[in-house]
């Protein structure tokens, strides 16, 4: 589907005579051809580019035509040479070699098209990785105005590694204060039941804001109004909600009558009072939000939140303000300093060392907890990218000199009419321009291809809450990557025009073209180009096989659960108002239910799958350090279980016992613990029986054993202490069942689907999947998975390249080489030898470019190593392989010629010369 | 006489298109297009638009949007007609040929 955005942003990249003359009217056409051929159809991307394309070269054909008419000599006799000083000679003559040039690409139709194809491979997913990082790290927020002046304002206790939210009373003192900002606003996420006109609850993603997040982000309401003040304030009697423009599409079907109705969430009713623009994507654009609330509406949203609106020790809320007119980042850091010191000493329990971090809002994306990881993954895939298309310009610049052999004579005899070595040297810089411009046309078109199927892939995500890629081919693309082009051109022109157009250009008249074109250095140079290719193709083999490693190492990589045969089921009892006690008696009936089912092994139910977004961290200490003290504690991962999770998820119970059913809450808490948060506590010593403290609650638990240690929040990470606790201990409303099957364990879905239906229509139920799917295609590895698709199409890219440009080498050299094949197949060489002589000359220069590539590749390892799970950067498997691919593809690349050099007849090979 | 006509070939048959049609008050460019198409002459979008561009810059016919329903769907159209200009150099284009093919009748006959 067409994007205005897009339409708007190539119709404004058009000069005012193109857009008005020729755009406009055109697109207008394609519209109503587009809306004839389907009802409510519209214009796709590609034509809409391709449009814009157009109207370029038909607007610089007639600038061009209308130029040789304004220059065309008038009364100056046509037999006076020109003077090369005259602006309208000069001119003249551009024009001329553009004629030129044009004329003698389209006589190498096939020349032509490999070099345009080439380049705009390499064009193409360079453009798509600078729109991708363009969204990530440069471009102003879409919908909003004057994003620059806005930053984030996170948490830090003492010298944590990472960086935390704010809570909310923290965050109405930051905003009460004089810090430099004009406003601050604040917004968390809630997942609510939202049903309308009596449908069943289905369950949204809601961000719960402060009244003025529109208004401070400047971000229009269409159709509706923005929130008011009062329908922020806690407890408000008639609570409202804004939606999100592509909510309000996929799900209201754009009905603008929604505004002023009430939909139910949770079972309470809220009136929509309107729907943000449709530019706007979110604070943190990577989340598809579908609606907004404000905070006053949360304790009736979620009664057990009341306490997150007053607690200074539940930090929930991001936290982001506008700068001040004329105030500065480090300005404010320092008011918001002195803040920090005034909460420390006010509230020493809960503010204990804790601090304030301004984070400029472009910098902080796609999540400002994350740190600037992203900076890294994006200098990682810019090298990458510029990698492949530096093959490409070795290729173009490859062929460009393989074609220029056979244009040696053509080039003497315009040194011999008198045209300069500048001349011809301006003359194949335009040529090479013109390759450049059609490459920039197809690249921007793959481009516009590669980002759309992103965003398809992105939003198929499976991480708990719906994602979204916003990303737009827009004007800052095109302009990169014509930039791209440009720079691409003179790489693949400007080598060949120094090479062509040095030595004596009068040669090729004097001695013929055969002679010359067998000049070594051209052939050296051709060579260099082809080591060159091979070396960074290997090094995109390496970087793309080490992902790949990584997804198969996996499982080595001490998950710490299984995967297979097992299902999990997500239900939400507090999204249709379960209280504890209903929602306890229904997770029972539940375990019990499965339990009893054919073909079930084992069951249990926990807080958040595995890499889900569900699990939660707490300080803990253990119990002796925390006597007395005010240590937060060491950051923990916290799991609630029922009896059977470990049996069900797989997860070994190194000693001690599993979680009980007399576990309950009136029991003294008790816990599972990791084997490193058992070394840390207890080492060299028995964990059972021990206790520790969560500082935060205040709460002791004792230790009733060890389960084997495991990867929790993400795949990379450093070991990290967690423990279980039952979940009858600390109740859960959104729990997942996990389902160990004995044979397929989709096979079990439907029955437990019935299951439910049975115990609690109305309870919504979701991400019903293998174990296999949720770690294939959730936050555990898509990053990776991501990555090794990406950086694999980028070597296979580089190896096919690759291989043309040896192809085109050997193939070249054999035919340069024919009489001498002739002569010592006439002598009596047989097949094998000249086979040999042939595809050695291949596998050498492959093989110096394996060499350099190898160890360059070693470089680019180490560049990557943060993001290899079980793998090191130098894996000999991986190397082997690469070097054994490229050395196979290089003998069968070198083969071909190879063959056509034994198939020489020496009585015509010799008839020839 | 002068040796060129006032217009070249495509503009002609623009010119002639449109006055055919000039009863009937003004033309879609899409038709105008198909017209040229008949006579056998293919232009891609932004070629034909550019080529009426000019014939507008130069005062030989107007155009405008206009808006239009397909399938329901509210698109707009540029439509154009013929100016006095336009109609004076269809005019003049055609008395240059009559006088040409006129010429070579009689040094035929």
């Amino acid at each position: 589907m067409r994007r205005p955005s897009l339409v708007l942003a190539l119709r404004a990249a058009l000069p005012d005579g193109m857009r008005r003359w020729m755009f406009d009217p055109s697109l207008a056409e394609l519209a109503a051809e587009a809306a004839s051929r389907q009802p409510g159809g519209s214009t796709s991307s590609f034509r809409v580019v391709g449009l814009w394309m157009h109207c370029w070269l038909i607007g610089l054909r007639a600038a061009v035509r209308a130029a040789a008419l304004s220059l065309r000599p008038s009364g100056r006799p046509s037999q006076l040479p020109p003077n090369p000083r005259d602006p309208e000679s000069f001119m003249q003559s551009v024009l001329q070699d553009v004629r030129y040039s044009f004329r003698a690409l389209r006589a190498s139709g096939g020349f032509t098209a490999i070099a345009i194809v080439t380049l705009a491979l390499g064009i193409g997913v360079n453009t798509a990785i600078f729109t991708i990082v363009d969204m990530m790290m440069f471009r102003p927020m879409p919908g909003v105005q004057n994003s620059d002046e806005l930053a984030f304002v996170m948490a830090r206790d003492g010298d944590a590694p990472f960086l935390m939210n704010v809570t909310y009373p923290n965050y109405e003192d930051l905003r009460a204060a004089d810090t430099g900002f004009s406003d601050m606003l604040a917004y968390s996420w809630r997942v609510v039941g939202m049903s309308s006109a009596g449908s069943t609850a289905e369950r949204a993603f809601a961000q719960v804001v402060s009244a003025n997040y529109f208004g401070l982000q400047g971000v229009a309401i269409s159709p509706g109004r923005d929130f008011t003040p009062e329908e922020g304030l806690v407890d408000v009697p008639a609570p409202v909600l804004m939606l999100a423009h592509n909510y309000w599409q996929t799900r209201f079907g754009g009905d603008p009558e929604i505004v002023g109705s009430t939909v139910e969430l949770n079972g309470i009713p809220f009136t929509v009072v309107g729907v943000a623009s449709s530019e706007y994507v979110g604070i943190e654009s990577m989340l598809a939000i579908q609606m907004y609330i404000p905070i006053g509406a949360l304790p009736a949203l979620s009664p057990n939140s009341t306490g997150a609106l007053r607690s200074r020790s539940g930090s929930q809320f991001r936290v982001m303000g506008r700068l001040a007119e004329g105030a500065s980042l480090p300005q404010v850091q320092e008011e918001v300093d002195v803040v920090a010191g005034q909460l420390r000493a006010d509230f020493p329990e809960a503010n204990g060392d804790q601090e304030f971090t301004l984070i400029a809002e472009v910098a902080s994306r796609p999540d400002p907890s994350a740190g600037g990881q992203f900076s890294q993954i994006a200098v990682i895939f810019g090298v990458l990218v510029g990698m492949v298309l530096l093959i490409a310009c070795a290729n173009v610049a490859n062929l460009m000199l393989a074609r220029a052999t056979s244009r040696d004579s053509e080039v003497a005899v315009r040194s011999a009419l008198g045209a300069g070595r500048w001349r011809i040297m301006r003359q194949i810089a335009i040529e090479s321009m013109m390759l450049g411009l059609g490459g920039a046309v197809m690249g921007i078109l793959l481009a516009v291809w590669a980002t759309e199927t992103l965003r398809g892939v992105v939003a198929s995500w499976q991480i708990g809450m719906p994602l979204q890629l916003p990303l737009q081919t827009d004007l800052r693309a095109v302009v990169f990557g014509t930039a791209v082009a440009v720079l691409a051109s003179l790489i693949a022109g400007v080598v060949p025009a120094l090479q062509i157009t040095g030595g004596d250009l009068t040669l090729g008249l004097r001695q013929g073209s055969r002679s010359v074109s067998a000049g070594g250095a051209r052939q050296r140079l051709r060579g260099t180009l082809v080591v060159a290719q091979v070396a960074v193709s290997l090094i995109l083999i390496v970087a793309a096989g080490l992902f790949m490693r990584s997804l198969s190492s996996v499982r080595d990589a001490g998950l710490g659960f299984e995967t297979e045969g097992r299902l999990y089921v997500s239900i939400d009892s507090g999204l249709v108002g379960y209280e504890r006690t209903e929602g306890l008696a229904l997770q029972e009936e539940l375990l019990a239910g499965t339990l009893a089912m054919p073909g079930v092994r084992s069951a249990g139910l926990v807080n958040s799958t595995p890499f889900g977004s569900g699990a939660g961290f707490t300080g803990t200490l253990p119990e002796r350090e925390a006597a007395g003290g005010e240590e937060p504690g060491t950051m923990t991962v916290r799991w609630q279980v029922s009896p059977g999770y470990f049996d069900a998820i797989g997860t070994r119970l190194l000693s001690g016992r599993d979680v009980a059913i007399s576990d309950t809450e009136d029991m003294p808490p008790v816990a599972i613990v990791n084997e490193l948060m058992a070394e840390n506590m207890w080492s060299g010593e028995d964990a059972i029986g021990k206790r520790f403290v969560t500082p935060a609650s205040g709460k002791v638990y004792e230790v009733i054993g060890v389960a084997e240690q495991g990867k929790y929040m993400l795949i990379w990470e450093e070991p990290t202490m967690a423990f279980y606790e039952p979940a009858a201990q600390r109740y859960l409303s959104s729990p997942t069942l996990i389902v160990h099957a004995e044979g397929d364990p989709l096979a079990l879905a439907e029955p437990v689907r019935q299951l439910l239906q049975r115990l609690a229509p109305t309870v919504p139920v979701y991400d019903v999947m293998t174990a296999e799917a949720n770690l294939r295609d959730g936050r555990g590895l898509m990053l990776i998975r991501l990555a090794a698709g990406l950086v694999g199409a980028f070597g296979l890219l580089g190896l096919v390249l690759a291989t043309i440009g040896l192809y085109g080498v050997v193939a070249y050299a054999v035919g340069q080489r024919l009489r001498e094949f002739g002569v010592r197949i006439a002598l009596g060489a047989d097949t094998a030898s000249v086979l040999r002589l042939v595809v050695r000359h291949g596998l050498l220069m492959s093989g110096v470019g394996v060499v350099v590539g190898a160890l360059l590749a070693l470089g680019v390892g180490r560049l990557m190593s943060t993001l290899l799970v079980g793998v090191g950067p130098a894996d000999p498997l991986v190397f082997g392989v690469a070097i054994l691919t490229v050395v196979s593809t290089a003998a069968a690349a070198s083969l071909i010629p190879a063959w056509r050099a034994t198939r020489v007849d020496p009585v015509n090979a010799l008839r020839g010369q | 006489m002068s040796i060129l006509p006032p217009v070249t070939h495509l503009q002609f048959l623009i010119l002639e298109a449109l006055g055919e049609r000039g009863g009937e008050g003004d033309v879609a460019g899409a038709e105008v297009r198909g017209t040229l198409g008949d006579h056998g002459v293919s232009r891609t979008l932004p070629a034909f638009y550019e080529l009426m561009g000019r014939l507008e810059k130069a005062g030989l016919v107007v155009g405008h949007y206009a808006p239009k329903s397909v399938n329901g769907q509210k698109v707009r159209e540029r439509r154009y007609a013929l100016t006095q200009e336009g109609s004076d150099a269809h005019e003049a284009t055609c008395s240059f040929y009559r006088s040409r093919t006129g010429a070579r009748t009689q040094e035929v006959s």
